[in-house]
């Protein structure tokens, strides 16, 4: 390769470009490209599709009937993790300054593993679901900072999920049900 | 050596929305982000056509036809996940029938001949091109494939210089599902599409790392 | 001393105990070839559950040889790889405790299996469990207190004797006590958590074997609870003149599995005792007090491995060694050890009753050096 590509940070755009049929009509957003502060590219012409730093002027917009909405994510931050090591993680016991937990290594397989981790590595966002049985994703790896300096840490986070609706229960007593009914006993 | 410099996941989803549900205070309250994650949450835009937020490790935007989670920091791909099932769990009639389940790599080589050299592997010049051009490069390489497993769709692998790390390469693959009956169909609700982000998430994740791997090993 | 890989003789009682830190499980020979398996476990380094392994080592083809697999309860310690004992043993009968077979606990395996990013919980182990008797169309049969579970009448052998598995536990009221602890964990859980390993077992199977004149009485992890538990055992179907002379120690020894009436009535003197410890997290059982307390009433006490077994660290990348070494310093395997200890005797001679020790297991004296 002899040449630089474009701006290619839009990876998840690109993904799209399959969703998107060519012919697929848009919307028309009332309003400025300032107000809504996405960025459009020209109806019907994939190969225009700008760099994130080119903004269309209010008045191209509405000078197509069907613009479509290209949307880029936000740049990766400048401050990131480098990861090393990751595992699943298990809380077994909690007590006053620390908890432990069985791990399970994503980053390679093999058998579980035990750990003491401090509290004080817990978000105050994840406090609380911190208890016995819950899950948690640890990352070992390198703080990398804007300067380039590299601070060695982890990161913890753990499983949000809603819990079981209502009516999810209710689906799953009536497959226990259905299933105890095929299960004949002795 | 070869490095990854930088790895992102994504999750697309294809349906019928209503972006101004997708706020950080929505998903605070449904305990899908930290109520402190949710409050310092960068906010771009809400409305009813769009909505674009990010917290410290993920970034999300909605439009009508379309949701997508993309990782801002490694390893929380698992987190993302969980994030987009979550959601649709509470929001299981939401209709919509095709998804992606996207990785992005930036690696490094160690110098220009290596770099080069890949692009030659990937797209060799011998014969056609350098019969039709003058100093023909690689530009980009999109490659599809079908799906491996029992699901609809397919995978497609980009390949192309990085324009981040340099000399470097950038990889992208889309793991395509798609769970409509048909085109003309309205799509399923995505309990259904939920159902294969569940069952299929570990085999993608393996697939897409050995790509990656395999891509990386290119000489 | 015999063959580490000779299988017992016909007329043998054999009581093995598998119990790798975290896991337990048992291979008991009944006579005449015939064996029963008693909860499952198995040994990182192993595909197959050690009873099973341990079997195909001796040359004992489990598939018709085994005639009862036991689930005394659904915690995940004592259930894994259980689908694999249960589909192999094909001529075996599944025993279970009647709360296996009531909607809750189906609910929560139906709830987990379901959700297949929470992976790894003994609920699914059961899950597959009850798919696999609902596809081989293999009825369990139920383990209530004093109903007799399996039984082999002697053939008019001069070796041979009668053999007989009776359910000494769970009884109705424990199981509806479980019953409704399963009903209450449902509205607690969810996606986002796997049961805790530490929650009670209250309805438990507890086994009282008897061979000939000899009994083996299997406390699996039944935990004494007052008016429930060891002591409702004690005061009804267990209160016989049968007094067992093997015992395997209820809840790795640990002080809420002891109950004092169970030793001064259910059990002859100096009795053969088996347990297996429990390692997880911090909690190591039996600690040094329960072996106490147990070499107290006898001298025969044998553990299949150390419950002080170090965690053992495995190499990774030094920048990765020099984080975990910052951040989680006591991070290591799992302690595990692919320990059994091994109990053969001809029912009614005493001088026959040897105990052979393998792969890290040793004396409960021990247990602590």
């Amino acid at each position: 390769m002899n040449t630089l590509s474009e701006e290619t940070d839009d990876a998840a755009f690109s993904g799209w470009r399959e969703i998107i049929a060519p012919d697929a009509p848009g919307r028309q957003v009332s309003g400025t490209v300032e107000d809504h502060r996405y960025r459009a590219d020209l109806a019907g012409d994939e190969s225009r599709l700008p760099s994130p730093s080119r903004w269309l002027s209010p008045e191209l917009i509405f000078q197509y009937q069907t613009p479509r909405l290209g949307f880029v994510f936000a740049e990766l931050p400048h401050d990131r993790f480098l990861c090393l090591q990751r595992w699943e993680g298990t809380v077994l016991e909690v007590n006053c300054h620390e908890f432990t937990a069985r791990l399970s290594d994503l980053s390679q397989k093999g058998p579980d593993e035990e750990a003491t981790l401090v509290l004080d590595d817990v978000n105050s966002d994840d406090r609380e679901l911190l208890r016995p049985g819950a899950i948690f994703y640890l990352n070992l790896g390198y703080r990398i900072c804007q300067s380039g300096q590299r601070v060695r840490g982890v990161s913890l986070k753990f499983r949000r999920l809603p819990s079981w609706e209502a009516d999810e229960v209710l689906d799953a007593r009536e497959r226990a049900r259905k299933r105890l009914e095929r299960i004949v006993r002795e | 050596m070869r490095e990854i410099k930088q790895e992102s996941w994504s999750i697309v989803i294809r349906g019928d929305l209503n972006p101004r549900i997708f706020q950080p205070s929505w998903f605070a309250m449904q305990n899908l982000l930290g109520h402190d994650e949710a409050e310092s949450a960068k906010l771009e835009v809400v409305h009813p056509e769009v909505t674009h937020f990010s917290v410290d490790w993920v970034d999300i935007q909605v439009l009508r036809d379309r949701f997508a989670v993309r990782t801002l920091q490694e390893g929380h791909a698992e987190a993302m996940r969980d994030l987009v099932m979550g959601t649709f769990r509470l929001l299981r009639h939401t209709p919509a029938g095709i998804m992606g389940i996207n990785k992005t790599v930036h690696f490094s080589v160690d110098n220009r001949d290596e770099w080069n050299a890949i692009g030659h592997a990937l797209v060799p010049k011998s014969g056609i091109w350098n019969d039709t051009l003058k100093k023909p490069g690689t530009r980009a390489v999109l490659v599809q494939g079908e799906r491996p497993d029992e699901f609809k769709g397919y995978v497609l692998v980009r390949i192309e210089p990085s324009p981040k790390v340099q000399p470097g390469v950038f990889i992208e693959i889309n793991d395509h599902y798609n769970v409509t009956r048909d085109d003309k169909a309205p799509p399923p609700a995505i309990a259904e599409l939920m159902k294969v982000l569940e069952q299929a998430w570990v085999d993608s994740v393996a697939r897409a790392d050995a790509t990656t791997k395999r891509i990386m090993e290119i000489r | 001393m015999s063959d580490a890989a000779c299988p017992p003789r016909p007329d043998e009682v054999e009581v093995s105990i598998f119990g790798p830190g975290y896991g337990e499980s048992l291979a008991i020979h009944l006579g005449s070839g015939s064996w029963a398996i008693v909860d499952s476990c198995v040994l990182p380094d192993l595909l197959t559950p050690a009873p099973l392994d341990y079997l195909n080592r001796i040359g004992v083809d489990p598939s018709s040889a085994v005639k009862v697999v036991v689930a005394t309860h659904w915690h995940d310690d004592h259930i894994r790889g259980l689908a694999d004992v249960v589909s192999t043993c094909r001529s075996a009968s599944f025993v279970c405790s009647e709360a296996f077979l009531k909607e809750e606990l189906l609910m929560l395996a139906e709830a987990y299996t379901r959700c297949r990013v929470t992976t790894r919980t003994g609920v699914c182990e059961f899950d597959k469990v009850m798919a696999h008797l609902e596809e081989a169309k293999r009825p369990p049969r139920v383990a209530l207190e004093g109903r007799i579970l399996w039984h082999q009448v002697k053939r008019g052998s001069p070796v041979d004797f009668d053999s007989e598995i009776r359910a000494l536990a769970p009884s109705d009221r424990t199981v509806e006590i479980a019953r409704r602890t399963m009903a209450a964990l449902i509205c607690d859980l969810g996606p986002q958590r796997r049961l805790p390993v530490l929650t009670k077992n209250e309805s438990g199977v507890v086994l009282l074997v008897n061979t000939g004149p000899d009994s083996i009485l299997l406390g699996n992890d039944l935990e004494e609870a007052g008016i429930g538990g060891w002591t409702a055992i004690v005061q009804g179907c267990g209160a016989t003149d049968e007094r067992a002379i093997v015992f395997k120690i209820p809840h790795h020894g640990g002080k809420t599995g002891y109950c004092d009436d169970v030793w001064t009535r259910m059990l002859q003197d100096e009795p053969y005792c088996l347990l297996s410890p429990f390692i997880c997290g911090s909690q190591r059982l039996p600690s040094r007090d329960d072996c106490g307390r147990i070499l107290a009433h006898t001298s025969r006490g044998y553990i299949t491995c150390s419950p002080a077994l170090p965690r053992k660290r495995r190499r990774r990348e030094p920048t990765v060694e020099k984080t975990i070494r910052e951040n989680m310093p006591d991070l290591g395997d799992v302690p595990c050890s692919p320990g059994q200890v091994r109990l053969r005797m001809v029912p009614g001679d005493p001088r026959s009753r040897r105990v052979e020790l393998f792969a890290g297991a040793l004396s409960l004296e021990r247990a602590w050096d």
